[in-house]
């Protein structure tokens, strides 16, 4: 596509761009501490069209977004650190949050679009990310390489980008170096007992809108999902232009 | 906060100009490192205005070389010292591999690329503050033929002072939160960190100011070294040198105490 826009508008558009950089950054930082009230407190849109997804579904608006990624993620955190401190007296009294682990989804190969009338952007990016825990309640450290797609809009409210929607799309997930998720996936199909196990998600699903799987990990038996295609240039965010439908399967 | 300025168009390109040159900056100090070029990184990327060099810091979770003469001392005479040795120990297992310098570094290699980079341009202008992850790896060469490679991924916060026009690099703090032998079980290693072994540490050796500023024990709790956040000017309190480090306010108990409960 051509663009049409005036110089003015190509500055404001490439600052917009570094602007949407940082805010996908803070992200994997705040989550690298499980700071979930940092990232849906501070970097996300309050706006009910906000949207997360995962295998396990969509959630939609502001309230079903907060309970499934902040209070629950939050529980589980503070679930481990009470175990925890009967094991390591010594993490008594530390934000439980950081404790339960390092879950780092490093930022790379990003694609970012600016709409023309400079009001939203869209981005999609990999993550060769590490989760990596050193204190844990059965006593061993842990390092996981979790691989994942990203789709993901932002909106400029009141003078400053904000997330609006994100979908996550796991591809690989393994013990660093000491297992293979080919091997593994294999494994897990081919077991008599487990053939109709689903794949690995992230426990128990909260409440979602959009019911999933919505994108699966990698299967000897599955195909490559563009679940989270790469933004084209466009004009403004609409249902043509978006990783969240504005309008509901259902309705 | 420096993103609610208003800035003219001018303004504006010269900041996202800015940002770039920074992570091309922060890019090539990936690559002089892959290339064992380490005397041409403190020489070409880092600090040269004498005020600066004197308050240059490096920094790892054991504490903070400052000064450029420090940080020269380590990073760049006693890592040829360990290379000089580590060659004469090549040549005595091999007389093949000849104790000459053209082979000094031979079966070394270390790549820490950048990612996830957050760069905050002071509101000012003329200093600004990056972080980055890297899921670095750095290899060498045994004196029994093999090789040792190790996984450690890493944090790396710097700030950067612009001189005459050129972004230089004036702290750095590399925060590695993990090693683990390539290919071996991470998870059988010790649980609490040991800092008489791990790699990294050794390296580093007794800084400057050698105190603990990031305890992996605790994975990121302590949140050092942090996010840059908006500024507008430069001070100690949002450096990552050493005047910038504070300690987290209620640390409670370090790795390994309260045990006698019973």
């Amino acid at each position: 596509m051509k663009s049409q826009l005036s110089l003015h508008e190509r500055i404001r558009n490439a600052n917009a761009s570094q602007e949407v950089e940082k805010v996908k950054a803070r992200h994997t930082y705040l989550h690298g501490r499980a700071d979930a009230t940092g990232e849906w407190a501070d970097i996300w849109s309050r706006d009910p069209n906000c949207s997360w997804a995962h295998i396990f579904g969509r959630m939609r608006g502001f309230d079903q977004v907060w309970y499934g990624s902040v209070a629950q993620y939050d529980k589980m955190s503070f679930e481990n650190a009470i175990e925890l401190m009967n094991i390591y007296p010594e993490t008594a009294g530390k934000d439980p949050r950081p404790l339960m682990e390092a879950s780092v989804h490093t930022l790379v190969t990003d694609i970012i679009e600016v709409a023309e009338d400079g009001m939203s952007a869209r981005g999609s990016f990999i993550t060769p990310g590490v989760i990596h825990s050193t204190l844990t309640t059965d006593q061993k450290k842990y390092c996981n390489v979790l691989w994942e797609r990203y789709g993901s809009d932002f909106v400029y409210e009141d003078g400053k980008w904000k997330y609006l929607h994100e979908q996550v799309c796991p591809d690989i997930l393994s013990r660093m170096d000491c297992l293979n998720w080919a091997a593994e996936e294999y494994a897990r199909i081919t077991a008599p007992e487990e053939k109709e196990a689903p794949p690995v998600t992230l426990g128990e699903a909260p409440p979602v809108t959009d019911p999933g799987p919505l994108h699966l990990p990698y299967s000897v038996l599955g195909k490559p999902q563009n679940t989270v295609p790469w933004p084209e240039p466009y004009h403004t965010l609409d249902d043509e232009n978006t990783y969240t439908s504005f309008v509901k399967p259902q309705e | 906060m420096a993103n609610s300025r208003q800035y003219t168009d001018e303004e504006l390109i010269q900041r996202v100009w800015d940002v770039e040159e920074i992570k091309k900056l922060i890019h090539k100090r990936v690559i002089y490192i892959a290339n064992e070029m380490r005397k041409e990184e403190l020489n070409d990327l880092w600090v040269q205005d004498p005020e600066h060099k004197k308050t240059a810091s490096f920094g790892r979770n054991t504490g903070y070389y400052t000064g450029m003469d420090a940080i020269y001392d380590y990073y760049v005479v006693h890592h040829q010292n360990e290379r000089e040795e580590q060659l004469k120990k090549l040549h005595a297992a091999n007389p093949a591999i000849a104790d000459i310098p053209q082979n000094l570094h031979i079966g070394c290699l270390s790549s820490h690329p950048v990612s996830t980079g957050l760069v905050e341009l002071a509101g000012d202008g003329k200093t600004a503050k990056g972080l980055w992850y890297a899921i670095a790896q750095e290899t060498e060469a045994q004196p029994d033929g093999t090789g040792k490679a190790l996984w450690m991924p890493e944090k790396i916060a710097v700030d950067f002072v612009k001189e005459n026009d050129d972004w230089k690099i004036w702290h750095i703090v590399v925060s590695t939160d993990l090693v683990s032998e390539a290919g071996e079980d991470y998870s059988e290693q010790e649980v609490y960190h040991n800092y008489e072994t791990n790699p990294v540490d050794v390296e580093f050796g007794t800084p400057t100011i050698a105190k603990l500023i990031h305890n992996t024990d605790f994975n990121w709790w302590d949140n050092y070294p942090p996010m840059p956040e908006a500024y507008e000017t430069f001070s100690d309190a949002v450096s990552y040198g050493p005047e910038g480090y504070v300690r987290p306010a209620l640390y409670g108990l370090d790795s390994k105490e309260g045990r006698n409960f019973r």
